[in-house]
């Protein structure tokens, strides 16, 4: 903008740079408006002025105003000769209520004589902003460094004086009074509350308004209505809140519960500001128990630790799936979960400080990985087969109590075994696992899994070769027995 | 339609929101936006526009040094408004002048404002919307980058990010005019469109009808939820599964192989067209992609011989200038995909790969289920990686619209035995999703109305069976020459998705397609104003516009890449221009993560 200031007031050279307009056409129409060159008189000057202001060209206007940071030299034939005075009170008036930010209507007060311009370029920046690609860039800052420059103000009054003509004053007035009656309507507006529709469309849009004229609950619940039927989520939670806000609670969970969209809105933002509490509340009351017993679960699980974890477990337990028919097969998982925390907790405090000793070999040999509590119940099992395997069933850790409580299957059982026994390289009972007494007292080999995944497990801990024929030799379908002696690397005897 | 002007918009925009305030300035982004930003700007960008130091928003940060005026460049969201309160209320006593200005994207919130307001830090900020919603992430590519969308509005069944889909639509149709075909396929689809109408500036039946500047002619809004089998299948073209193991972010992978030390071929890579050997192979089956790069390799190789029988200094000066430069940079990135390839080699065999690929087939075409169940318990036994377990069990419970009670019981124990109690409300989230169901053997003496819910996603096999989804084996899906869309899961299934557009695209009016596009869950609206092209009857013809050929396929809720390559290949069979556009893109595992309560260890 300094550029084209420039452009106009001191050589026409730079006028190439406009960034406005920059047509050959324009450059020289600006030409002839050259109201400070010294071979203007006044009287054309003011014809210039005159025919300019005609075009209603604003625009053009707020290029000729400088706000270039050299002083301007100011023209003296323009000074002294007064303009009418009263559309500029008038048109200051009319500006000032409009502004948002109290700076920009300070500096426009201080420039009293500074009217048409300063409305062109608001209304100019306005426009600008509302188009949503551009921001208002730095029209408060021009105006405050523009008034703090003395010479500046000779060129505002000399634009001041611009606005002569009876015609003009007769069209400005004309537009004045336009705009008092849109002022006034704007300002009844303020003050009395808009149909439904509009607010929302509005809000829709991103525009300002308000909900505090909605008195009434048939009011609130239509803004909460018209909001779903736009489809807006930040219109249902505002006009959700605006309701919770000035309603009781018992009207506000009777209204919100009956309407599932604003309800999901209203638990979604309780769940991300973290409000558990009310969340849980809000879900018990529309019936949605499934969900706020997980959500209890979830909190307890999550936040607590130790002993105080196992008692808060207990306690959603108690309240919210133990009365549940509904949930009784997730209340015996809850309760599992609960056993298996008590069960973890003292192994692991004896085995951390069994390790620590020092004096059990088996934690020399095999060092613990990490703590085993908090780990998933296999994971348990597992481990209670690698260090504690042949425990008497009245011990915590041992692997066949855990079976027992948990009700784990047989092939679940032999894969957590197997691993663990071929990782301590115990063959001697990992054959006893594979056997079954049979009826007369003999005894049969025999796997809950598949004798191809016993061999896979075997040879990945490096079984001995003798053990690993003897278990593939059981597998009876020869084409599986091929492809496993080959995807392990054994060369199958040759029959 | 260029979609690199949306780019240029963007840097405008950023430009002038980084000047509207003189000075220098810090900026804090939320941490979603770093590659989103090096994508549009870059921190030179930044940088020239008065950004003096740019910080990432850390919940671990109490307070933060800099220049007196900070921009907050983040998204609308709760804790992030706290993170910015609770920042703003420490440095009061230390830098009370401060300016801050908090530039929420891609629009303020509600409650964002009133969480500002009840920290009591409304007085010392201003905040601004920025409207950057699709990102250019490839010439056919955009992308909002909003992965929380599947989880809001699926799961939650917040609306918010609405909004956000229709305005961009609206914004693409203010930059290449307004789309006069849109087929809306699924319940969010057709609310997006009615906010669609609601934002136009004018309404869109005129200006669609006076037909000036149209660029496209073709808009579909596709709803996630019609379609969860796709991104539950495991990938097998190599741009999506590079996207599967490695991920890749704004369309930058970081090829640090995860678990491999000595790394020669490392590094971050842009995976755009502009990638030439990458836009060569990003399509391909996986099967297929080494013998390209190996031909690729032996080609670079003649380049490099040449250098042998270089005859004059002439020659030679050539050599250096012109061809050495691309030969080394060539040869970098063929190393580059070549270790990917490895990788992906790698991890694949290490998992039975084989033995997954083969159930999933079965699950598709819904043989051998009990062996399929066998097989999850089996994994579970096993304890194998729990998110490829879960999509199994999903894809099971889809595919055969529920699993039965027992089963479903019995598989939800066998699961949290394996991986921790505490994925309960994880499962129950993917229950709610409605895509791991319990279904009852329905008894004699149960009420009708039981069965009406029950039905609700019953559609997958009737879909599947009329639409052929699953190729039978005499179609001859080929992979190395695609001549089918489902080559994307080596012919076992064509996304759905991909499908209806293929459909509805190579018809003018809907009517035949009645009694299958009634199966759809939630339905299909839309909306057909530009005119068939030449099917004059007696008269003259009139010609199709060449906007006829542009469609814009819109993904509520992600799409996978796998679904992206279906739709080049369709693009490139009907000489289509296809461009996508995606809330985020995801992958089956970043889809079912999304909804989970938490990791499991």
């Amino acid at each position: 903008m300094a550029a084209s200031g420039r452009g106009v007031l001191s050589s026409e050279s730079d006028s190439e740079q406009n960034p406005w307009e920059n047509q050959e056409s324009a450059n020289s129409h600006r030409k002839t408006k050259n109201i400070f060159d010294d071979d203007v008189s006044f009287d054309r000057a003011k014809k210039i002025i005159l025919n300019d202001l005609k075009d209603e060209d604003f625009e053009n206007d707020i290029d000729e105003i400088t706000w270039n940071d050299e002083p301007v030299p100011p023209s003296k034939t323009f000074q002294g000769s007064s303009a009418s005075s009263e559309p500029k009170v008038n048109l200051d008036n009319l500006g000032t209520p409009s502004y948002t930010s109290p700076r920009l209507a300070a500096s426009t007060v201080s420039v009293t004589k500074n009217t048409n311009p300063v409305k062109a370029l608001l209304t100019h920046s306005r426009s600008l902003s509302s188009g949503g690609t551009f921001k208002p860039f730095s029209v408060s800052d021009n105006l405050s460094r523009g008034v703090s420059d003395p010479s500046i103000e000779d060129v505002v009054q000399l634009e001041a004086n611009r606005s002569l003509g009876s015609t003009d004053i007769n069209k400005l007035q004309a537009e004045i009074q336009a705009l008092q009656r849109i002022n006034l309507l704007a300002k009844r507006d303020r003050w009395s509350k808009l149909p439904v529709e509009n607010t929302i469309k509005r809000m829709l849009k991103g525009e300002a308004c308000t909900l505090e004229f909605y008195k009434s609950l048939d009011d609130k619940l239509k803004l909460i209505d018209e909001s779903v039927k736009v489809h807006d989520g930040n219109c249902i939670i505002a006009t959700v809140l605006f309701l919770k806000r000035t309603v009781k609670a018992s009207i506000f969970n009777f209204e919100v519960s009956r309407r599932p969209v604003a309800l999901n809105h209203y638990l979604n933002y309780l769940r991300t500001k973290l409000d558990y509490q009310e969340l849980s509340m809000m879900l018990e009351m529309t019936g949605r128990t499934e969900e706020a017993a997980m959500l209890q679960y979830k909190v307890a699980s999550n936040s607590t630790l130790g002993a105080s974890k196992t008692s808060a477990l207990r306690n959603v337990l108690r309240s919210h799936f133990s009365m549940d028919q509904q949930l009784a097969s997730e209340a015996a998982l809850v309760a599992e979960h609960i056993d298996l925390l008590e069960r973890q907790s003292p192994i692991e405090e004896s085995d951390a400080r069994e390790e620590a000793s020092g004096r059990n070999q088996m934690f020399r040999n095999i060092p613990r990985r990490r703590s085993i509590f908090e780990m998933p119940l296999i994971t348990t099992l597992y481990y209670c087969c690698l260090y504690h395997f042949h425990l008497s069933e009245n011990s915590l850790a041992s692997p066949v109590a855990i079976r027992k409580r948990h009700h784990i299957c047989d092939k679940q059982f032999l894969y957590c075994a197997l691993g663990a026994q071929a990782r301590l390289q115990k063959w001697r009972t990992i054959e006893e696992l594979l056997t079954t007494k049979s009826w007369f007292g003999g005894t049969k080999m025999k796997s809950a899994i598949g004798w191809d995944k016993v061999v896979n497990i075997l040879n990945k801990h490096n079984a001995p070769l003798d053990l690993l024929h003897k278990y593939l030799n059981f597998i009876d379908d020869l084409e599986l027995k091929a492809e496993v002696a080959k995807k392990n690397s054994i060369v199958l005897s040759q029959p | 339609m260029d979609v690199h002007l949306l780019k240029q918009l963007q840097r405008d925009q950023l430009a002038h929101m980084l000047e509207s305030e003189p000075g220098k300035k810090d900026f804090v982004i939320d941490p979603c936006f770093t590659k989103l930003l090096d994508r549009i700007a870059g921190a030179a960008f930044l940088k020239d526009h008065g950004v003096d130091k740019i910080y990432k928003l850390d919940a671990s940060q109490k307070s933060l040094a800099g220049t007196d005026i900070r921009f907050y460049f983040v998204r609308p969201a709760i804790p992030t408004m706290k993170l910015i309160a609770n920042h703003i209320n420490a440095e009061k006593s230390s830098h009370g002048l401060r300016k801050y200005k908090i530039i929420m994207v891609p629009r303020k919130l509600h409650v964002c404002e009133k969480i500002l307001e009840s920290e009591g830090v409304y007085g010392s900020i201003s905040i601004e919307d920025f409207n950057l919603e699709l990102v250019t992430l490839d010439n056919d590519i955009l992308s909002l980058e909003l992965p929380d969308f599947l989880r809001n509005f699926y799961l939650d069944g917040d609306q918010t990010w609405l909004h956000t889909v229709a305005s961009s639509i609206v914004h693409l149709e203010n930059l290449y005019g307004n789309i006069p075909n849109v087929y809306c396929l699924g319940k969010g689809a057709q609310m997006t469109f009615d906010l669609i109408n609601l934002l136009s500036e004018k309404p869109r039946e005129e200006t669609v009808e006076k037909g000036d500047n149209q660029n496209i002619g073709h808009l579909f809004i596709i709803d996630r939820d019609i379609d969860f089998v796709t991104p539950l299948c495991a990938p097998v073209t190599y741009e999506a599964l590079l996207d599967e193991i490695y991920g890749i972010e704004c369309g930058i992978i970081d090829l640090t192989n995860p678990d491999s030390t000595s790394n020669a071929h490392g590094g971050k890579l842009l995976l755009t067209a502009e990638n030439e050997i990458f836009q060569m192979i990003r399509n391909r089956h996986f099967s297929y992609v080494f013998a390209y790069i190996s031909d690729k390799a032996k080609e670079l190789k003649l380049v490099h011989d040449k250098k042998d029988d270089l005859k004059s200094v002439k020659d030679m000066r050539h050599f250096v200038s012109n061809d050495l430069r691309s030969l080394k940079q060539q040869q970098k990135l063929l190393a580059q995909h070549i270790g990917a390839c490895e990788y992906i080699m790698s991890t694949k065999s290490k998992g039975s790969f084989e033995e997954f690929t083969h159930v999933e087939h079965c699950l598709l075409q819904g043989s051998d289920t009990r062996e399929c169940i066998n097989f999850i318990e089996e994994c579970l036994f096993k304890q194998t990686n729990w998110l490829t377990v879960l999509r199994l069990i999903c894809l099971l419970s889809l595919t055969e619209d529920g699993i039965q009670s027992k089963d479903y019981k019995s598989l939800r124990t066998k699961f949290l035995h394996s991986h921790g109690f505490d994925l309960m409300p994880s499962w129950f989230n993917l229950k709610k999703l409605g895509i791991l169901t319990e279904y009852e053997l329905p008894q004699a003496n149960k009420p009708l109305g039981k069965m009406a819910s029950i039905t609700r996603r019953s559609q997958f096999k009737s879909l599947s069976k009329r639409l052929n989804l699953v190729p039978k084996v005499s179609d001859n899906v080929d992979l190395r020459i695609p001549n089918d869309m489902s080559y994307v899961f080596s012919g076992a299934y064509t996304p759905l998705a991909c499908k209806l557009v293929d459909l509805i695209l190579s018809r003018e009016s809907l009517i035949s397609l009645d009694d299958v596009l009634r199966l759809i869950p939630g339905g299909v609206k839309c909306d057909m104003r530009l005119k068939p092209a030449s099917k004059a009857r007696g008269g003259y013809s009139i010609p199709s516009t060449p906007a006829a050929k542009v469609v814009l396929v819109y993904f509520l809720g992600g799409c996978t890449f796998s679904e992206i390559a279906a739709l080049r290949y369709l693009a490139r069979r009907e000489g289509y221009k296809i461009t996508i556009a995606t809330t985020a893109i995801i992958t089956g595992n970043s889809f079912v993560e999304s909804v989970m309560e938490r990791k499991p260890i």
